[in-house]
């Protein structure tokens, strides 16, 4: 459970002159008081890396869940959360050029982002692009919102809003959107058992038969790095080149990140360019589908398995069920997450 | 009164307790930093550039493993041991150091490749992303895998894939290097572990890719391959 810790007086004071830019001096009153926030990883997650610049606080992640659902920052009346719905695990039903929406939830163990990890470091660092790059956020228009300058003034000590405060602000708040609550976490905690179906689902997601943990490692679900599994044996598409398009290199050709698999069962366009509509299909490619391109992972392709994976009709049955165990309602009901007053 | 008295004897016996601490026998510093090589040329990641024993030619995707349970000796003598768990990622860099060396004149070296049966447990390391991603599952026993070293090979017509992994307590690889280090007070040593990927196929068992498989993960056959042919894929390099 995310909580708020208070020790000493319950807050601490730190002087934001070290944290500004030249072009982004203190403001007169530098003194920033802000009241930690604990974060704590669910059960057998990874510790999580925080910015020494940027630690958890109440304030910082306040203020980014309103940024995240105001229109200001973009030039076309969008918000973060119009293409990251809470109800949807944070991504949407809508395609974004062709190309799904990965979702927000547990980016704090990123570090490769994107598809095709063409932004790579800490979520900071993807939120500045979210509004640098992707929104363009015009600086003067958020300046001239009273209730923000003042805010960012009181979290921050600087006398205007530049990037760097709305990229961390944002990066606090999408850092809580964390997926901990799924059947198959209260399974893992002792909290409850699988049907028959979930758990063969789960044993063949865990073998070597099914053998979908090499990448989606437990429990997080997604190893964060970049693998070719042999959707495409032409690269027709740009989109389709993936990693390559960022490297160069040949070997990198349809690279994508692993996508987290949470709330998986929610989304209604799977793999980088949506060409999956269910979970059931997905299965079916992985059985039979892949391509043996020259550079498909390793993982891919074993002995006794060059025919797919020959899974029955039950089997990919029960792999589906596990993945259903992988939706997280708590996530999506969670008030203190979803659209402030 | 009474109190005085018992006090003054223990306060002198903390002196003494003290005293003996101050003794500090001098001791070196070892500083053992780890590389990757295929038959003395560096390891480049996805170049068809190599060729194992069998005449077999590879690339290398990823080379992942732990190193632990390093132990230095002296004729015959164990002197020094770590109990670090070393994570290595070739595409990155990889050492440790030691400041605490019992001076000596240092003739051995073993390690694992591994780690541990007492480690090698479920969510026993400590959870950073790379330790969770090694984890061996529950399902298939538990643990972590000690070795991911994955890549491409010219089969007859086309390139294929291999992944081999290691992993579960009886695959565990020891490894044994001599050496000559002469440990000196105050001084750094340099340690140069060199790994040769090409190691892993030659000896003692020459493993192709072709006759013997390309995967490894549960086949108790070639991971008993493979553990024993990693007994002497490092080597020392001045």
């Amino acid at each position: 459970m995310v909580g708020l810790i208070t020790f000493l007086a319950g807050v601490s004071t730190l002087s934001a002159c070290k944290k500004n830019s030249e072009d982004n001096p203190p403001s007169t009153d530098s003194t920033v008081v802000l009241t930690p926030y604990e974060i704590i990883p669910p059960a057998h997650f990874p510790v999580l890396k925080i910015p020494d610049d940027n630690k958890p606080s109440v304030e910082r992640i306040k203020l980014g869940r309103m940024l995240y659902y105001d229109t200001l920052l973009s030039n076309d009346g969008k918000a973060c959360a119009g293409c990251h719905l809470q109800s949807k695990g944070f991504t949407t039903d809508l395609l974004y050029q062709g190309v799904t929406v990965l979702p927000h939830e547990n980016l704090a163990w990123n570090t490769n982002f994107m598809w095709n990890a063409s932004i790579q470091g800490t979520l900071e660092d993807a939120m500045l692009f979210e509004v640098q790059t992707f929104f363009a956020t015009n600086l003067e228009k958020v300046n001239q919102n009273s209730t923000y300058l003042q805010l960012v003034k009181k979290y921050f000590g600087v006398n205007k809003i530049t990037y760097k405060e709305l990229s961390y602000s944002l990066a606090q708040f999408v850092r809580t959107l964390i997926s901990r609550d799924t059947k198959y976490d209260r399974f893992i905690r002792g909290e409850i058992e699988l049907s028959y179906d979930e758990l063969q689902g789960r044993n063949l997601f865990f073998s070597e038969r099914g053998d979908c943990f090499h990448c989606h490692i437990n429990p997080v679900m997604t190893d964060n790095q970049l693998h070719n599994i042999g959707l495409d044996s032409l690269y027709s598409k740009e989109l389709d080149k993936g990693f390559f398009n960022l490297s160069g290199k040949v070997s990198d050709l349809g690279k994508f990140r692993t996508p987290n698999l949470r709330n998986v069962a929610l989304r209604k366009h799977l793999m980088h360019d949506g060409r999956f509509g269910s979970l059931e299909e997905v299965v079916e490619f992985y059985n039979s589908g892949v391509h043996k391109v020259s550079n498909v992972d390793p993982i891919m392709t074993k002995p006794g398995k060059e025919n797919g994976l020959n899974l029955s009709s039950q089997e990919k049955m029960q792999i589906v069920a596990f993945l259903q165990t992988l939706t997280d309602l708590t996530l999506l009901a969670d008030t203190t997450l979803s659209t402030p007053n | 009164m009474n109190r005085i008295f018992i006090l003054i004897p223990l306060f002198l016996l903390l002196l003494s307790c003290r005293q003996d601490a101050v003794v500090v026998s001098p001791t070196a510093g070892f500083l053992l930093s780890i590389s990757h090589q295929v038959d003395g040329k560096p390891l480049l990641f996805d170049t068809l550039a190599y060729q194992n024993a069998a005449g077999e030619k590879y690339s290398v995707s990823r080379l992942q493993y732990y190193l632990s349970d390093i132990r230095f000796y002296a004729q015959g003598k164990l002197l020094f041991y770590s109990d670090t768990i070393l994570y290595v990622d070739a595409t990155q860099s990889a050492s440790l150091r030691w400041t605490n060396i019992p001076i000596a004149h240092y003739d051995s070296i073993s390690y694992l490749i591994g780690i541990d049966s007492t480690h090698n447990v479920h969510d026993k390391l400590w959870p950073t992303m790379q330790n969770v991603a090694m984890e061996w599952p529950q399902t298939m026993g538990g643990g972590y895998h000690f070795l991911k070293l994955e890549g491409h090979w010219q089969d007859v017509s086309s390139l294929s894939g291999f992944a081999a992994h290691l992993g579960t307590n009886p695959y565990l690889v020891h490894g044994n290097l001599s050496c000559s280090l002469d440990a000196r007070a105050g001084i750094d040593l340099k340690i140069n572990f060199v790994m040769n990927v090409n190691e892993w196929f030659t000896h003692p068992f020459i493993f192709s890719f072709n006759s013997d498989g390309v995967y490894t993960m549960g086949n108790a056959k070639l991971m008993q391959k493979l553990a024993e042919n990693g007994a002497d894929v490092f080597s020392i390099v001045p």
